[in-house]
């Protein structure tokens, strides 16, 4: 038999989906010879599934993809202009069709500013606030925290905290914890409904340790990702400065820093409501829609968006498309503890689209903006300025 | 590797049908493939090089094979091609000297990396509970327990139950008689 219809009813088998009449087949098959028993035998193990799929997941695609398209371009830029070769690399690379100029910048040769030594990529990093005031800093320790007060169990992993279990249901009071990263950090954790955030840089969040009363309620400045666990009967709000989130179950991002004019909430999955708190305004957001708050005229507005470009940040991945320049080094700054002057007002508004790893040096991002802009740099400093 | 960098203006350039269908075949296969290659090469990297190279040379031919049942085939046998090419050539560098030129090495690979994907691909298509269902039944919970672990009633997750392995059984079904026709 076809060894890919084998692999479809093994697939069944696994997961009990199977009609009588395809069992018949698989046993048929099963039967036939005692290495395809032994094959079968070697594949509905779980233990042997897991390490597999766990294996899978850990090639990266989009590297992948980015690798054969290299590939490929070399192959085929015998005959064609620069240009012509850059659209379809950009199209290939980033799957739109309206795209002109571009730069492969290849990392072995150009070597442009002593950047790499004193400029490193963010890590995890961030500090817990107990609500006695006790600081803990999560990338130093790890392990299990016990607190007598808030009587919680928090194992902390080095790059996340969870809290795992509670002491004792019979405190009322609602005591709070907060999480600080740093310039040049990130963190994740999950709080005790089970709820996920993933911090980006620069950002703050508090939170009570056990959600009691009707709603659960979290505070934050700054950027995260949220993997809200459903619950009708307790909806889950997040609370920033100039508005709340209204959540029943669902993930998105936010960006959102307090010292911001500029502030984004986008849904990938479930439903949101955003309340305005100036002017009163409620908003629903649906799936790849984006809020967008700007305060300098406290205008608002949503728009649909391919809602994972604006989270790719949690997956490794900067991905920026079509951002404006001053956008761009505002992330760079906070991810590379960096500080960027710009001294032309123009090219704050120039558009970039640019999709490399986040746990690289910032040299990709050096390369490419140094094709038409001029960059000097004074130890964690960077002067941005036109380059003629 | 390339970092690509790009700034607008206007202009604009096709894809042609063979380079969508390509990326199409890359999402779905890619990282099985790796898996596949790692199996004969024990080594990440050389395991995604050789899966890259596999597609360069289907991008090449692409416009000569029509049919997706020989694409999906042709890929596994190149990439196995290309394993035991690099197998012969460095043969020294693995100790454990198995058979990696054995149908039985072949043909078990690809149904452990077929079914994983098959599996996956259509769990990972169920929705969000339904989903976090099948994982835990998958790794053996009892119903109470997966009622404990995501905070929802016995009932409930009896319900969510019976609607996954429904849509499960479907997604998977589709599939399956989309191969039979395919089958001579």
């Amino acid at each position: 038999m076809d060894l890919f219809v084998i692999s479809q009813l093994i697939s069944q088998s696994v997961s009990g989906t199977l009609s009588d009449e395809e069992q018949v087949m698989l046993e048929k098959w099963r039967t036939s010879s005692p290495q395809n028993e032994e094959i079968f035998q070697e594949i509905i193990q779980r233990e042997k599934r897991e390490e597999d799929q766990t294996l899978k997941m850990s090639f990266d695609k989009e590297m992948g993809w980015n690798n054969l398209v290299g590939k490929r371009l070399k192959m085929v830029s015998g005959k064609k202009s620069f240009l012509q070769i850059a659209s379809y690399a950009a199209a290939l690379i980033i799957g739109i069709v309206s795209i002109s100029l571009l730069f492969i910048v290849d990392r072995d040769k150009s070597q442009s500013l002593e950047t790499e030594s004193l400029i490193t990529s963010g890590k995890p990093k961030a500090q817990l606030t107990l609500s006695t005031g006790v600081i803990i800093e999560l990338d130093v320790f790890s392990g299990t925290i016990e607190t007598e007060l808030e009587k919680a169990i928090m194992t902390n992993e080095g790059n996340r905290l969870v809290y795992t279990d509670t002491l004792s249901f019979t405190i009322d009071e609602v005591l709070y914890n907060e999480i600080t990263v740093p310039r040049g950090g990130e963190y994740r954790v999950q709080l005790s409904d089970g709820t996920f955030i993933y911090l980006n840089a620069e950002t703050w969040i508090r939170y009570p340790v056990r959600f009691s009363g009707e709603r659960r309620e979290v505070e934050i400045s700054g950027e995260a990702w949220f993997d809200v666990v459903g619950n009708k009967e307790k909806p889950f709000i997040v609370k920033t400065i100039h508005y709340d989130v209204l959540v029943t179950g669902t993930s998105f991002n936010i960006s959102s820093y307090n010292k911001d004019t500029q502030h984004f909430v986008t849904l990938e999955e479930g439903r949101i409501e955003i309340h305005e708190k100036a002017s009163e305004k409620k908003l629903n957001l649906n799936p790849n829609q984006m809020y967008h708050l700007n305060t300098k005229n406290h205008d608002s507005e949503v728009r649909d968006v391919n809602a994972l470009i604006y989270s790719s940040w949690k997956d490794g991945k900067f991905r920026f498309i079509n951002e404006r320049f001053e956008d761009i080094a505002a992330k760079i700054e906070r991810w590379y503890d960096v500080e960027i002057e710009i001294k032309d007002e123009y090219i704050k508004n120039i558009e970039y689209t640019i999709v490399v790893d986040r746990f690289e040096s910032i040299h990709p991002f050096i390369s490419v903006f140094e094709n038409e802009l001029k960059i000097e740099q004074h130890g964690k400093k960077l002067i941005i300025k036109a380059s003629n | 590797m390339y970092n690509v960098g790009v700034m607008e203006v206007d202009s604009e350039i096709q894809l042609s049908n063979d380079d969508t269908r390509i990326k199409e075949l890359f999402d779905i296969f890619y990282q099985s493939l790796c898996l596949f290659a790692y199996k004969y090469l024990r080594d990440r990297e050389l395991a995604a090089e050789i899966v890259q190279d596999s597609f360069l040379v289907l991008w090449q031919n692409i416009s000569h094979l029509k049919h997706q049942e020989n694409l999906k085939s042709y890929l596994y046998t190149t990439v196995k091609n290309k394993c035991l090419d690099y197998l012969k050539k460095n043969l020294p560098k693995r100790d454990d000297n198995f058979d990696f030129q054995s149908e039985v090495f072949f043909d078990k690979s690809l149904i452990a990396v077929e079914t994983n994907r098959i599996l996956y691909n259509a769990i990972e298509n169920l929705p969000e509970q339904s989903k976090k269902v099948i994982y835990f039944t998958l790794d053996g919970l009892k119903n109470q327990e997966i009622a404990d672990k995501m905070g929802v009633s016995f009932n409930t997750v009896t319900t969510l139950k019976k609607i996954a392995f429904k849509k499960l059984r479907i997604a998977l079904k589709d599939y399956y008689y989309l191969f039979v026709l395919l089958i001579p």
